[in-house]
């Protein structure tokens, strides 16, 4: 475990080390990262223009709802989302080979070996406006703490839903458009879940662990939490990340390398 | 003459067919491809579904049915219009050279592009119309066109000239990348203007006067939204001449545009090889 850390440090480093070198493309994910935070608040903004109220939440809790989603997809993006790009082109390329023979394990180095440190302003500008909406509001320390952990748990899920996904590509390499269907499939745990209950249940049961990622964060932080959504989340994340080791294993053994 | 003149036009459609045939090698790609164009449309008819529900009525003159007709044909809309050539022509033909061999082709490098383009619509445009028929047969309810015979012709002009006027655009898009170092931004850039003023997201009445007024100047709402509407029967034929007006003004101002570029681009353009 150890030696894993100090793996992950120096990952760290390199990558800060490739962001001062290619600071043209530091300033431009910068950029991206802003544009699209925005334009996920902008859009909620309007869509919700005219009620003050849908599917058991306030507008303002909808809103909050859409911030929390910045902050996660945030965090998600500064961690994981550059990985699945390339994981999901490594097959396609035969590129595989050479991280396979890596003295680490494969899903770890695969998943974790890029950090796109432009993202975190997406979190800072997430958590600004996640203040904001909470101004008139008395938030607990409690509140804040579980709001964070249930934050993790909803990486979990995030991340082994994607690489659940993303480990496809051993049989059909030629899907490496895949990560495009899975930030698009991401957005919808931007709504409340009572959103897709109300539409139907299988609709529902389909979406089921996506719609968890950022509701129950967001109800924990304003006081709508039950004890059964925090189990659920913790549950659902503990699978899905076995699930996902299980399956990336399971894909190895059909792995037929690139020169074969 | 004439017998020359067929054996250059039969070249274009053998190109075509095998593009086509390219395509159909790459079908499950095409089909995530598609599955994008489907998600958000159909995420959006499920918040809508929600509002009216708890609305139960008009909302700015549309009903649940013409709001979800809405969202149905901008699932084909989306599919067939929305043009992704710029990524082929900036990263693949102008950023790692691949334009070199069109160069020295005795083909126009415009409509080489049109063709390699048109078979991915088509097959994605065709998975729409399935989307489509399933829920004309299956969700009769929700579904209002227009059965005016001169509306539907004129939509269906207002189509093509939608397609085309998305591809000029993207074509200049991806021309871009003979200046600019980093494409994806300006990409990225142009991506979040288009879904906010094409009517990806709602209908443009929805917007705020401003917005509203903001995205019937822009391009976008003439390859996205108007499409949509004029098949819905939401615009009268004098409406529609006026769209079709607009439309061919983008077309010719963006066709000027792109020659202009692309003389100015060629004149740049390095191929490195051995």
């Amino acid at each position: 475990m150890r030696r894993y850390f100090k793996i992950y440090r120096r990952i760290l480093y390199l990558n800060f080390v490739s962001l001062v070198a290619y600071r043209a493309n530091f300033f431009n994910s910068l950029i991206s990262s802003l544009v699209w935070g925005g334009f996920s608040i902008i859009s909620i903004l309007l869509l919700t223009n005219r009620t003050s109220s849908l599917f058991g939440w306030s507008r303002d809790e909808i809103i909050l709802l859409t911030c929390s989603y910045s902050v996660i997809i945030g965090f998600f993006h500064v961690f994981f989302s550059r990985n699945f790009e390339y994981f999901s082109r490594l097959v396609d390329l035969g590129e595989l080979d050479t991280l396979l023979i890596k003295p680490v394990d494969s899903q770890f180095f695969i998943s974790l070996r890029y950090i796109n440190y432009a993202s975190i302003v997406r979190v800072i500008v997430g958590i600004f406006l996640v203040v904001y909406l909470l101004r008139d509001t008395e938030v607990s320390l409690f509140s804040v703490m579980g709001y964070c952990l249930m934050m993790f748990f909803g990486l979990i899920v995030l991340y082994s839903l994607w690489y659940i996904i993303t480990s496809l590509t051993v049989w059909f390499s030629r899907l490496s458009n895949i990560v495009e269907f899975l930030f698009t499939i991401t957005n919808v745990s931007r709504f409340p879940p009572q959103m897709y209950r109300e539409f139907s249940w299988y609709v529902f049961l389909f979406l089921f662990p996506l719609t968890l990622i950022i509701a129950t964060p967001t109800k924990f932080l304003i006081n709508k939490i039950d004890f059964p959504d925090v189990l659920i989340l913790i549950i659902t994340a503990s699978v899905l990340f076995i699930v996902s080791r299980f399956f990336w294993k399971l894909a190895l053994r059909f792995y037929t390398s690139a020169s074969s | 003459m004439s017998s020359r003149k067929n054996v250059h036009n039969m070249r274009y459609v053998r190109m075509f067919l095998l593009f086509f045939q390219d395509v159909n090698v790459q079908r499950a790609r095409s089909f995530v491809w598609f599955l994008l164009s489907l998600l958000n449309p159909l995420l959006l008819l499920v918040f809508w579904s929600g509002v009216y529900a708890q609305n139960h009525g008009m909302l700015q003159g549309w009903s649940l049915s013409t709001i979800s007709s809405y969202y149905i044909l901008l699932i084909i809309a989306s599919a067939f219009l929305d043009v992704h050539i710029e990524e082929t022509v900036a990263i693949l033909d102008i950023r790692e050279g691949g334009l070199v061999k069109y160069l020295t082709r005795p083909f126009s490098y415009f409509w080489l592009m049109f063709l390699s383009e048109l078979p991915w619509r088509v097959f994605q445009g065709g998975l729409g119309v399935l989307i489509f028929l399933f829920f004309a047969l299956f969700f009769n309810n929700l579904i209002q066109l227009t059965q005016d015979p001169v509306i539907i012709i004129l939509s269906f002009l207002v189509i093509g000239l939608a397609y085309m006027l998305s591809f000029v655009f993207k074509m200049i898009l991806g021309l871009s990348a003979f200046w600019v170092t980093d494409f994806w931004g300006l990409q990225q850039l142009v991506e979040v203007t288009a879904l906010s003023f094409a009517g990806f997201l709602m209908p443009l009445e929805f917007y705020p006067k401003i917005l509203e007024q903001i995205a019937y100047i822009l391009p976008f709402s003439y390859i996205i939204y108007f499409p949509v509407v004029a098949i819905q029967g939401k615009l009268s034929a004098l409406q529609l001449f006026q769209i079709l007006g607009i439309q061919a003004l983008w077309i010719c101002a963006l066709t000027v545009c792109y020659r202009y570029l692309w003389r100015k681009g060629i004149e740049k353009f390095v191929g490195v090889g051995q």
